[in-house]
């Protein structure tokens, strides 16, 4: 009798440690903000596969792509997708990449981005809402040119594969903003329609789970 | 896009430039209305308008390139507006008083280079930058003073003109842009200014001439200047020590933000070559044109300042293509590029 009941205890307890958290990939909860992510694991971003995309109108005729390198940072995301992402990224404005050196010096000076006063662009995500499994939508806040405002973000989780130091996870974030309320407004109205206001953010993310010491 | 770029330019450098020549020229126009009697206050009030031109014409630029600025403000260059404001208030103010041309030029140098000292600080500053910044201030404004002295009030103008749309040039070059526009709006007020002074000047020298051949007694040297003879170009407000100190502390400090901002390949001495262009032209002139007419010594000394920008410009412009040449631009050899990197 006492062996059946430490029996069944022992097939019990995970039992009910299971029942007690949200099943995982379950779409319940799409619309209840996650905040804090359950037992997340810690990735560290993988500067060499990561990096933003933008995307602005120039002369109101072809959308032009440019990016910016190797971005830095952490992202906390439980594997079983129990909870959002937090993410934290840093883009360094010396790393950007248009395939012109004069166009990236210009983007660079104090008409654009002003590199010197404000030499990076960060992104910390305070939270997020399920859209679908592996999908959320997050939200944090975007600090660029020297101004921080909420924006929200929508991130993929494209895959977790293996790389060198564990787990790889990879993301795809979008997200679309004025770049008139961050006070970059050079060729908006002045020189008039030279460039869009809207620039489109596409960010790829790679991050390799942190190696315990 | 034709129609709006020429409204963008008719409102980012006309109307300032416009906005300059108003206040500047307007005192000179006055002045040459004026009785000869009040001749003296009317031309120290000109004085006082040739000082804020340019001044005026910078701020109405920035102000419709950028829009107002806060204090303290967001971006570091935005305390130009601010600079150019004690500049124009100082000089206005040392212009109005009647003390010699050194003791002006020390009131607005150590008033000037103090501020900039303290206040304009830009990305990168550092004790030795400030120090370069306040030593400029005093040694441009001592030898602008002395081109003012020397050269007549268009010529001043016209050197000064061609400095501010060399350093707008300098500006574009540095990947700059926007200040370039407020540097060409400055020059194009400074040029409005010179030609205002210019056309009034011979208008006055034609009415001292038909005076003098009807009653010859009725104008002599004294009364309208040694500078003055009939038959040349008349001084009627010759540049204060003061507006050519302030208009000197003006350029300098917008060729220190446009180096402390610079993503282009425009090196110190560029800026300092253009700063300096105008003594330039006066060591070379002051022996050689003697007993000329002041017009085409305005010539060879606009020309002269001119020959030396072009020259700079032209250097700087060949440094930045140099630059793309070594550059991982479109059109070079990526698999050079990685062969560099790994060496």
């Amino acid at each position: 009798m006492r062996t059946l009941i430490v029996a069944s205890s022992l097939i019990a307890v995970p039992f009910l440690v299971a029942m007690s958290r949200p099943m995982s990939g379950a779409p319940s909860g799409a619309t209840a903000p996650i905040t804090q992510p359950a037992a997340a694991g810690e990735l560290t971003l993988d500067p060499v596969h990561s990096m933003a995309l933008f995307r602005i109108q120039h002369l109101e005729a072809g959308q032009f792509w440019g990016r910016i390198n190797a971005l830095s940072g952490s992202v906390a995301w439980p594997l079983d997708d129990s909870a959002a992402p937090t993410i934290k990224a840093v883009a360094e404005i010396k790393n950007i990449d248009t395939g012109s050196e004069k166009l990236d010096n210009n983007l660079k000076g104090p008409n654009f981005f002003n590199e010197k006063e404000f030499p990076s662009i960060s992104f910390s995500s305070t939270g997020g809402t399920r859209v679908a499994e592996r999908h959320w939508m997050l939200t944090g806040d975007l600090s660029l040119h020297g101004v921080t405002k909420p924006v929200q973000v929508d991130c993929v989780i494209t895959g977790v594969g293996k790389g060198p130091t564990g787990k790889k996870v990879g993301f795809e974030c979008q997200v679309t903003i004025r770049r008139s309320e961050f006070g970059m407004t050079w060729g908006i109205e002045k020189p008039p329609k030279a460039l869009g206001d809207e620039v489109r953010l596409v960010i790829g993310l790679e991050a390799d789970e942190t190696k315990a010491e | 896009m034709l129609p709006e770029v020429a409204l963008y330019l008719l409102t980012v450098l006309l109307l300032p430039a416009l906005a300059g020549v108003a206040v500047g020229g307007f005192g000179v126009v006055m002045v040459a209305r004026c009785a000869e009697a009040d001749r003296a206050r009317a031309v120290r009030c000109a004085q006082v308008g040739q000082a804020l031109a340019a001044p005026i014409a910078f701020m109405a630029s920035f102000l419709l390139e950028t829009g107002p600025v806060g204090l303290p403000p967001v971006e570091r260059w935005h305390v130009l507006p601010y600079a150019v404001g004690a500049a124009a208030i100082v000089g206005a103010i040392v212009s109005g008083m009647r003390s010699a041309w050194w003791v002006q030029w020390s009131i607005v140098a150590a008033i000037l280079g103090g501020l900039a000292w303290k206040f304009v600080v830009f990305p990168a500053s550092n004790p030795y930058l400030q120090a370069g910044l306040l030593g400029s201030i005093v040694l441009v404004g001592l030898l602008w003073s002395a081109v003012a002295r020397d050269a007549c009030s268009v010529g001043m103008a016209m050197m000064a003109a061609i400095v501010f749309a060399g350093l707008g040039v300098l500006m574009v070059l540095a990947n700059f842009a926007s200040l370039g526009v407020m540097a060409f709006a400055v020059a194009a007020a400074l040029a409005g200014l010179g030609m205002v002074s210019g056309v009034l000047n011979l208008r006055e020298a034609a009415r001292l001439r038909a005076a003098a051949s009807v009653q010859p007694s009725a104008v002599d040297a004294q009364s309208v200047g040694e500078t003055c003879p009939a038959e040349a170009v008349c001084e009627l407000v010759p540049w204060t020590a003061a507006a050519a100190t302030a208009l000197a502390a003006i350029a300098c400090v917008l060729a220190l933000c446009g180096h402390a901002y610079n993503y282009g390949e425009v090196r110190p001495l560029h800026w300092a070559a253009i700063l300096l262009s105008p003594f330039f032209a006066l060591l070379i002139c002051r022996p050689c044109l003697r007993g000329v007419k002041p017009i085409v010594g305005v010539a060879w000394r606009a020309g002269l300042c001119l020959v030396v920008v072009l020259a700079t410009i032209i250097n700087a412009a060949g440094h930045d293509d140099d630059a793309d040449g070594g550059s991982g631009a479109a059109g070079s050899d990526p698999m050079m590029d990685m062969l560099e990197e790994s060496k």
